[in-house]
C-alpha cells in the first residue's frame, strides 16, 4: 500500500482528538500542580515559603504590628517548594491552571497577620500565631518549666539572649559565693 | 570552556577548557590562569574552530582577551552594551542597569564582490524559527553564497542570578527554565555536577525515575521537532499526527510529575516525587499504546516519497566538518559521527537498559529526521524497561556537605545533543561559577556550513534541522536592540517608539 494511503488510514482510524475547549474541560490528572492556594486560617506566618521561593513570587513585609505575605501568581512557577517547606501544610496545589487575567490585581493574594511586641524591649518581632503555635506544640516538652517557657517565648531573640546570659551570669556568681 | 573571576581571592582569572573524548569516555580539563592587569591569553580558535564562540563569550563577559582570535565580535551581549563592562565579573552587581551606548552597530561581514550580491535578512523574529536569532544571507539569485549570524537576543543573565541570589537547592528550578523543551536535561546536568562535587550518589530508585523523566522529555522533544519539520516543508498532516502522539506523552508527564513541562522533579539528592504503584501501571499501559500509535505513524509518514525527495540532499554537513565543529546529538549522528553520552559517559540508570543509538551517514536533513525518528522509538523502549524494573527504596536523600572550591562537570545527553554543566562550588550554600553549555551552542556555529549553496527556500528547514534552541544557547537579559538591515533601534528607542 502506498504511504499516502497508509497515512490516510491512520487519520481515519484515530479520528478527531481535539476538544471543544474552553466549552469542554481539559482532563487533568490527579496530583497536578496548578495554582497554589494558601489557607489563611492555617498559616502561622513563619515566612519559610518566602525564603525558599525561587522566583520571589512570595514576599514578606514586616511593618510595625502587621506582618504581610504577598503571593503574586504572575511570578509563580508552580514548583511546589512552598508546599514542601510549610511546617503547617497551609499550601495546597489546586487543579486550576487557567490563570490568564487582564489585570495584575487579579493575580495577587495578600495575607496580613498581627505581630506581637517583645515583653522586654517593646519592639515588634514576630507574629502572634507563630508564638501561639509554638506554645501549643512545645509547652508539654518544657515539663515543670512550662511557666518559664511561656515567659521566655514572648521575648525577642535579642532580649532572649540577654535574659539567658544574665541568668547564666547569676548562676555562676551564686556558685562562686557558695564555694 | 569557561572563565571564572578569582580576582578577589587570588588576584587572577582562570580559564578552563573542558575536553571530552567520547570513544574513551574521558574528560580532560585544561586550566590556565590569566593575571589581573594583563588580561590576555592565546586563542585556540585558529587550531580548534570549536573554541570560536566560547572564546568570544569569555572576552565579552569576563574581559579576557583571546589573542589571535580570527573573529572577535560580540556574541551574547547586545550591541548597545558597553564594551568595558563585563557581566560575569564578580565586581559587576546584577542590580546595576548598564549605561546604554545609543549609536552602537554590529559589524556584519560584508559580502565579497558586493555589487552583484544581495543581502537578505532572516530574523531575529521570523515565522519559521520561532526564536530570536538573526541570519544574514548573501544571495546570488536563489542560491545562498554567504552567511553571517548574530545571536545574543535571549541573553538573560541566568548564570549571574544563580551565582548571586540562589542557593544550591533552588538553582535546579532556574536551570529547568533555561529551556522550555529540555528542562529536565538542565536540571539533571546541574544535579549531576553538584553531586559529583559532593561525592554523593543518588539512591537507586531516584536514578530510575530520573532516567524515565529524561527519556520522556526526549520523546516529546523529538515528536515536537518532527511535527515542526513536517510543517516547515508543507506537510501539515505530519504536524497534526505527530503532535497527536506527542499529546499523549505530555499527559504521561503530567500524570507522573504534576506538570506538562518544567517538571521540577530532578534536584540534587534525588527526585521530588515518587511514582506510585497505580500510576506506574497506568503509565505502562500508556507507553504500550504510545509505542503502537507511533510505529503505525512512522511507517506511514517516513515512507512518503514526497517527504523523502523534499529532504534528501538538503543542508549537507560532512562527517569531517561535523567532527571539526564538534556538533552534538542527532546532528552529529546524522553525519556518521557515532556519539551518545548515554552510552559513552554512562550516568543514572542507562547502563542497566538495552538501547541502540541510531546513526546515519547521509548528513542531510533527511538523515537528521530519520535519526530523530528512530531515537524516539529507542526512548519509548527505555521508558518501558525503566518502568518495569523500577527498584524499591528512597527517592531523595539530602546531601550533607558540599565542599567549597570543587570543579565539577555534569554531562547529559539531551534531545539536541550533550548538555554540559560546569560548576565551581562556593561557600555559604551558593555556586561560585555555573557555566551552561547547551547542545545548540555547539550546533549553531555549523549552520552556515549547511546553508552554503542551498536555496533560500530551504533555509528554514535547514536551520530547523538543527532543532535550534536559542534560549538554551544564550541562557541569559532582555532583548534591548533590534538589528534591522541598516538601522538599529536601541532599547530606549523600542520603548519610546520610532523617532
Amino acid at each position: 500500500m502506498s504511504s499516502i494511503l497508509k497515512l490516510l488510514r491512520v487519520g481515519i482510524k484515530r479520528g478527531r482528538v481535539t476538544l471543544r475547549y474552553p466549552a469542554e474541560k481539559t482532563p487533568t490528572p490527579e496530583g497536578l500542580r496548578g495554582r497554589p492556594v494558601l489557607d489563611f486560617d492555617t498559616c502561622i506566618g513563619c515566612g519559610a515559603c518566602a525564603k525558599m521561593c525561587p522566583p520571589n513570587a512570595l514576599t514578606v513585609e514586616e511593618k510595625e504590628n502587621v506582618w504581610t505575605l504577598r503571593l503574586f501568581y504572575g511570578r509563580c512557577i508552580m514548583c511546589g517548594l512552598c508546599e514542601e517547606v510549610c511546617p503547617v501544610d497551609a499550601y495546597r496545589f489546586s487543579e486550576e491552571f487557567e490563570l490568564a487575567s487582564a489585570t495584575r490585581e487579579d493575580l495577587e493574594v495578600e495575607l496580613q497577620l498581627l505581630r506581637v511586641k517583645c515583653r522586654g524591649c517593646g519592639k515588634y518581632f514576630t507574629t502572634k500565631r507563630l508564638l501561639d503555635d509554638t506554645v501549643a506544640e512545645y509547652s508539654e516538652l518544657a515539663g515543670g518549666y512550662a511557666g518559664e517557657f511561656k515567659e521566655m517565648i514572648y521575648l525577642c531573640p535579642d532580649c532572649r539572649r540577654m535574659d539567658w546570659s544574665e541568668t547564666l551570669a547569676d548562676a555562676y556568681r551564686e556558685a562562686r559565693y557558695e564555694s | 570552556m569557561a572563565g571564572t573571576d578569582y580576582v578577589e581571592s587570588l588576584n587572577h582569572f582562570i580559564v578552563d577548557y573542558v575536553l571530552g573524548w567520547y570513544e574513551q569516555g574521558t574528560i580532560l580539563i585544561v586550566r590556565a590562569s590569566v593575571p589581573k592587569g594583563d588580561e590576555n591569553f592565546p586563542a585556540s580558535t585558529p587550531r580548534m574552530p570549536v573554541a570560536d564562540w566560547y572564546e568570544r563569550e569569555v572576552k565579552e563577559t569576563l574581559g579576557l582577551n583571546p589573542v589571535g582570535h580570527p573573529n572577535p565580535r560580540k556574541l551574547l551581549t547586545s550591541d548597545d552594551w558597553p564594551e568595558d563592562l563585563f557581566p560575569m565579573r564578580k565586581s559587576f552587581k546584577n542590580e546595576t542597569p548598564p549605561p546604554i551606548k545609543a549609536d552602537a552597530k554590529f559589524p556584519f561581514v560584508a559580502p565579497e564582490n558586493a555589487g552583484s550580491f544581495n543581502v537578505v535578512p532572516y530574523g531575529p523574529y521570523h515565522f519559521a524559527i520561532h526564536e530570536p536569532i538573526y541570519f544574514r544571507f548573501h544571495v546570488d539569485g536563489e542560491r545562498i553564497t554567504g552567511v553571517d549570524l548574530r545571536a545574543g537576543f535571549n541573553y538573560r543573565g541566568l548564570e549571574k542570578i544563580a551565582e548571586t541570589r540562589m542557593s544550591y537547592e533552588t538553582v535546579p528550578f532556574v536551570a529547568e527554565r533555561i529551556c522550555g523543551i529540555c528542562g529536565s536535561v538542565h536540571g539533571e546536568a546541574y544535579s549531576q555536577a553538584l553531586e559529583g562535587a559532593a561525592g554523593f550518589e543518588a539512591p537507586e530508585r531516584a536514578k530510575w525515575i530520573r532516567t524515565i523523566m529524561l527519556e520522556i522529555e526526549r520523546i516529546h522533544s523529538h515528536l515536537l521537532w518532527l511535527g515542526v519539520a513536517t510543517h516547515m516543508v508543507g506537510f501539515d498532516s505530519g504536524l497534526m499526527q505527530f503532535w497527536r502522539v506527542r499529546e499523549r506523552i505530555m499527559f504521561l508527564a503530567e500524570l507522573l510529575t504534576g506538570n506538562r513541562k518544567q517538571y521540577g522533579m530532578i534536584v540534587p539528592g534525588g527526585v521530588r516525587r515518587d511514582i506510585r504503584e497505580d500510576k506506574k501501571e497506568k503509565a505502562l499501559r500508556e507507553v504500550a499504546e504510545i509505542l503502537g500509535e507511533y510505529q503505525e505513524l512512522l511507517d506511514a509518514a517516513l515512507g512518503l516519497s514526497t517527504l523523502q525527495s523534499r529532504l534528501k540532499g538538503v543542508g549537507y554537513l560532512s562527517k569531517g566538518d561535523a567532527e571539526k565543529y564538534s556538533v552534538m546529538g542527532p546532528v552529529a549522528r546524522a553525519s556518521g559521527v557515532d556519539i551518545d553520552a548515554r552510552r559513552d559517559y554512562p550516568y543514572e540508570a542507562y547502563p542497566h537498559f538495552e538501547f541502540e543509538t541510531p546513526v546515519q551517514t547521509g548528513g542531510d536533513v533527511l538523515a537528521r529526521t530519520v535519526v530523530r525518528a528512530y531515537d524516539t522509538l529507542e526512548s519509548i523502549k527505555i521508558v518501558k524497561q525503566a518502568l518495569e524494573s523500577l527498584p524499591d527504596g528512597p527517592v531523595h536523600i539530602p546531601i550533607d556537605y558540599i565542599p567549597p572550591d570543587m570543579t565539577s562537570v555534569g554531562l547529559v545527553e539531551g534531545p539536541r545533543g550533550t548538555d554540559v554543566h560546569y560548576l565551581i562550588t562556593g561557600g555559604e550554600d551558593t555556586v561560585y561559577r555555573w557555566r551552561v553549555r547547551a547542545p545548540t551552542y555547539a550546533n549553531l556555529p555549523a549552520t552556515p556550513l549547511m546553508l552554503m549553496g542551498q536555496t533560500l527556500a530551504d533555509a528554514s528547514v535547514v536551520i530547523g534541522s538543527v532543532d535550534p534552541c536559542i534560549s538554551c544557547t544564550e541562557r541569559m537579559m532582555v532583548v534591548d536592540d533590534r538589528t534591522g538591515e541598516e538601522r538599529i533601534i536601541s532599547g530606549r528607542g523600542l520603548v519610546e517608539g520610532p523617532a
